[in-house]
């Protein structure tokens, strides 16, 4: 896929993350300002857990002075394999990103009875 | 060698220093490419010119509405607000790089605009204020005529 050449131009930043666990969940939260639904990509692959956004462009004029450039956010955490990967929740609000990492049913032991012969 | 003549001259020359130091932390952060935190203790801004109007735009996110003000006095604007702590109930702690934050800065505008003509919008985190300039700074095209 071609990638437009501003984008390379652009380098990502970590976004800042606040982690919480409870018995049921990991909730990841993020600040993502500037960012819709459209430009978050959020991939479980492995162990790993990478969100990846994109900054939705207000087409201005020349910026004249700026603290800042619109950085696109980036960043990759470690997810346990407690993690059930096929009920991971999302939710985008207000450029901030609430992340649901719900945990497996903790394996019970299983008993094994033994006979006598 | 040049002396301070009075505290008026000092004070000049004390906010002089301070300007100086400003220009340097923004050299800083100007730097791209460098990892950097996408927001701090005050909020990160950006300020356009955009023709016919200022635009400036700053990074909110997770702060409401309601916690918001703007206000625009002669030419210098104010923006103010908090950031409420959204830590959830009933969690365990294991990292928090977000954290609550109050903030007030102002901005003196370059050039004259009409107050009844702004407009301010909150939108996925980012506060996005357009203020029309005053007609007299406008810009204008000025047509040439072949003499």
């Amino acid at each position: 896929m071609a990638r437009e050449t501003r984008s390379q131009e652009r380098h990502p930043t970590a976004p800042l993350v606040d982690v919480y666990e409870n018995d049921k969940e990991i909730l990841l939260i993020a600040d993502l300002p500037g960012v819709s639904k459209d430009g978050l990509t959020i991939q479980a692959d492995g162990d790993t857990l990478t969100l990846e956004a994109r900054r939705t462009e207000v087409p201005l004029g020349t910026p004249p002075t700026r603290e800042y450039q619109t950085q696109d956010f980036s960043r990759t955490f470690g997810i346990s394999p407690s993690i059930d990967r096929d009920r991971i929740e999302a939710k985008l609000e207000g450029g901030v990103l609430h992340l649901h990492l719900p945990k497996r049913a903790p394996v019970t032991p299983r008993k094994i009875p033994i006979r006598v012969g | 060698m040049f002396g301070y003549r009075n505290d008026f001259d000092r004070t000049l020359a004390i906010m002089d220093q301070l300007r100086r130091r400003m220009d340097r932390a923004f050299d800083d952060v100007d730097r791209s490419g460098a990892p950097e935190p996408a927001t701090g203790g005050v909020p990160r801004v950006r300020f356009h010119d955009a023709g016919n109007a200022f635009v400036l735009q700053a990074d909110l996110p997770g702060v409401r509405e309601a916690d918001l003000s703007l206000s625009l006095e002669q030419d210098v604007l104010t923006l103010a607000g908090q950031r409420r702590g959204d830590a959830p109930e009933g969690y365990a702690a294991y990292r928090q790089e977000r954290a609550p934050f109050r903030f007030s800065r102002s901005f003196a505008l370059p050039a004259k605009v009409d107050p009844e003509k702004t407009s301010a919008v909150l939108e996925h985190g980012v506060l996005t204020v357009t203020l029309e300039k005053a007609p007299e700074v406008k810009p204008r095209q000025i047509a040439v005529r072949v003499g």
